[in-house]
């Protein structure tokens, strides 16, 4: 794709609409991703799906905030009938894996790296039978240790992107009354990310990367980013709103009035920017890194973008404040 | 027969310089556990063995050339008495006239100058780091012992041009600190930087050091270490002038922490230790040349000054290319010509004159004198060793060679130069098993 139009757009504001665009071209080459691979095995004679399936997107792509860089995030899910035999249930499973691995593999081989922390569908942990999955989520929730609470934070941002989307509604159904059973559970949720620190120095300032690589650029991913997807994400866990979007989140919480209007507008309108300027950060590099997604030159940005980055930077931070009290509010 | 109270005096001044002399052979410590921590795990037995090993080679060399080059009778450029000294009253009074006054035996100002010349060497050592032979200690501690170190010591403690001049460097911010560092710099630009330092395109990787708690003792040894250092070099303790030096130092040493990890918290947004504890390092190295000359706020701004700018110029040696990995140049070089200089700009006439070195400094009406003595004496000892060194290090490059191979550098010099490991158990896997110990694990192999 010929990104060089995108560069001559300097206005954080005029690049927001592409952020949509760029997630329903990746939604669309996953997708396809996922139905070339479902055919791959038939063609190696491995059979048809077993089950009905889905495939479930995490991460970023959970969120529909994929960038123009992104790794694999993802997962299986099936519906395993209630008079399967065992033989049938582990030749099943076994053709899960094989799926699983093809849908990785293929969707590398395209320019989607694996993720680093191993959320893929070949990993035992991010696929399984809807049982499975309710099971793991419940031993999550017994135990909320920091990885634990890592992988329900993971959950909470799935969507299904192939396959019918029913399929995870138990999940996502037995997340809402975990949650709402357990008071103390959003306040290890909360704990788990916020250490995230916003890179905003003494009086304002921006604080670059001072050495290394990225020397002079903004860490915008860690830095103002995904602060504020964990704290809306956690405002909505902690109202019992689940959908997956941090737009569609948002737009829940101002329908249920849980932040004043104009606060909520406020919000949405620094994280469309942000989005839109996650779209320019591979091409400050050019060198098709997936770290480089995280990185903006400052000196690459117009001075109206510094700015709206600093004041999403300052809201960033007055999130993760009022997020902090939410334990003892909920 | 009862002692005479001149007897008592010199008793009570020699216990001090001997005390002092083992604090800062103690800083020894100091540097092989600041430099080991902030290098790799693969180099550490190395790092933290090779300073013992220097230690050794400098007291020898010292002994039988160095002190009587440094401080036995000469000219203005070096002394030319007193080689192979053999700590008698006799060679005392023959050689080494500069000492005639002293209440101190010289067998104990020998050791406290032997542990000032181990310490320039071992400040040397951090521009080595991680890459140098071993071969290079061996004859580089020699060479430095006896060809570097005693010429600028001379020309500004042993009676050189510089003490004529009235240059105030009281213990040595230019003599000691400046020395090694300048050392440092030329051999890690002779050396280049370490593999995976430098990316492509210029940009530089952080490699982190294995060890930040052991950076932390090594810097509190250090910081210890220089009551010695500093207090020491009031040559005796009985008109307690030796409490007031190791106030400023340790006035300046506290403001140099805080405002370097300040300045770290404000430019990088993350209160960094490394940072910090070279903050603590660069005013102790500046506050070693003006302790006796300034009053305590003085001595607070030169720490927290020096502090801030070592802060910036390691970035910014850095971002030049220059791989120095303990940052041996910004925290010894810089803060050494900053300490030098502050001397100049700080010094109380009351103090000048009560050490009777030079005079007062720029902000106490002394005018640019004194600072441009300070200034001077900068300029003379920072061409001389950059010269000789680079001259030095430069022919041991051509004839034997200063870096390990690629493969050597890679695997690490605790297997490459000694054989084994620092830390076993933790790198066992990379461990190349020599051929008669994997013939004895089969022996004994209970399958």
């Amino acid at each position: 794709m010929d990104l060089t139009p995108l560069h001559s757009l300097k206005r954080a504001g005029e690049l927001a609409p592409f952020a949509v665009i760029v997630n329903l071209i990746q939604d669309h080459i996953i997708r396809q991703g996922v139905t070339l691979a479902v055919m791959e095995l038939a063609k190696r004679g491995v059979g048809e799906p077993p089950f009905p399936f889905a495939f479930i997107q995490f991460g970023s792509g959970g969120r529909c905030e994929q960038a123009l860089i992104s790794d694999q995030d993802n997962g299986l899910i099936y519906q395993v009938p209630s008079d399967v035999d065992p033989s049938t249930l582990e030749k099943a499973h076994g053709y899960f894996h094989l799926l699983g691995a093809t849908i990785v593999q293929g969707l590398e081989e395209v320019g989607y790296p694996p993720c680093q922390g191993n959320v893929t569908c070949v990993s035992l942990r991010w696929r399984g039978s809807i049982e499975q999955w309710l099971e793991r989520l419940d031993g999550w929730a017994a135990h909320p240790i920091w990885e634990n609470a890592r992988y329900l934070l993971l959950a909470s941002d799935a969507r299904v992107l192939w396959g019918d989307s029913k399929l995870f509604t138990p999940v996502l159904e037995r997340f809402r009354s975990l949650l709402a059973n357990n008071p103390l559970l959003i306040g290890r949720l909360v704990s788990n990310t916020l250490h995230y620190r916003v890179s905003l120095g003494l009086f304002g300032r921006i604080i670059p990367e001072v050495q290394g690589r990225y020397r002079g650029a903004i860490n915008l991913k860690y830095g103002v980013y995904l602060p504020i997807v964990n704290c809306v994400r956690h405002f909505a866990l902690a109202n019992g709103i689940f959908v997956s979007s941090t737009l569609e989140r948002i737009a829940l919480i101002r329908e249920h009035g849980i932040w004043p209007i104009a606060f909520c507008d406020e919000v949405e309108s620094h994280f469309r920017q942000l989005l839109g300027m996650r779209l320019v950060a591979p091409l400050h590099w050019q060198d098709g890194q997936y770290t480089s997604n995280s990185y903006i030159k400052l000196t690459e940005l117009s001075p109206d973008s510094t700015v709206m980055t600093r004041t999403a930077m300052r809201l960033a931070i007055r999130l993760q404040r009022m997020t902090e009290k939410l334990p003892s509010v909920y | 027969m009862e002692p005479t109270l001149e007897q008592l005096s010199s008793a009570i001044d020699s216990t001090w310089v001997m005390v002092s002399a083992i604090l800062v052979i103690m800083m020894q410590i100091g540097f092989a556990l600041l430099e080991a921590g902030s290098t790799r795990m693969k180099n550490a037995g190395h790092i933290a063995g090779k300073t013992v090993l220097t230690f050794g080679i400098c007291s020898i060399a010292f002994w039988a050339l160095g002190f009587g080059l440094t401080f036995g009778d000469g000219n203005s450029f070096i002394g030319l008495t007193g080689f192979f000294f053999d700590g008698s009253a006799e060679q005392a009074a023959a050689s080494f006239s500069g000492f005639s006054g002293a209440s101190v035996p010289i067998t104990i100002l020998f050791l406290f100058q032997l542990a000032f010349a181990a310490v320039s060497l071992a400040i040397a050592w951090g521009g080595f780091a991680e890459r140098a032979k071993l071969s290079v200690y061996f004859i580089f501690s020699i060479l430095f012992t006896v060809l570097i170190y005693p010429v600028v010591g001379h020309w500004v403690w042993g009676g050189g041009w510089l003490a004529e001049l009235g240059m105030q460097d009281f213990a040595g911010s230019t003599v000691v600190h400046l020395q090694g560092a300048i050392v440092a710099l030329v051999a890690t630009i002779l050396l280049k930087p370490r593999i995976g330092k430098y990316n492509r395109d210029g940009s530089s990787n952080l490699i982190p050091g294995h060890n930040q708690v052991y950076s932390v003792l090594g810097v509190l040894f250090l910081w210890i270490g220089w009551f010695g250092f500093n207090g020491g070099s009031t040559l005796g303790s009985t008109d307690g002038f030796f409490g007031y030096v190791a106030m400023t130092t340790n006035l300046a040493t506290a403001a140099g922490a805080i405002a370097a990890l300040a300045i770290s918290w404000i430019v990088m947004g993350k209160a960094d230790i490394p940072s910090m504890l070279n903050g603590v390092l660069a005013a102790l190295v500046a506050i070693t040349a003006s302790c006796a000359f300034v009053d305590p706020w003085a001595a607070v701004v030169i720490g927290a000054v020096s502090g801030i700018l070592t802060f910036f110029t390691s970035i910014w040696f850095d971002r030049m290319g220059i791989d120095d990995p303990i940052f041996a140049f910004s925290v010894h070089g810089v803060a050494g010509i900053w300490g030098t200089l502050s001397t100049g700009l700080f010094a109380t006439p009351e103090l000048a004159e009560k050490v009777g070195v030079g005079g007062a400094g720029l902000f106490y009406g002394g005018g640019f004198t004194q600072l441009g003595v300070q200034a001077l004496g900068l300029v003379g000892s920072m061409a001389y060793v950059f010269v000789v060194s680079y001259m030095i290090l430069a022919a041991l490059k051509a004839i034997i060679g200063l870096r390990v191979t690629e493969e050597e550098e890679v695997v690490g010099l605790d297997i490459s130069e000694h054989g084994v490991y620092g830390y076993p158990e933790l790198l066992q896997s990379e461990r190349v098993q020599p051929a008669s110990n994997a013939k004895s694990s089969t022996t004994h192999s209970l399958t």
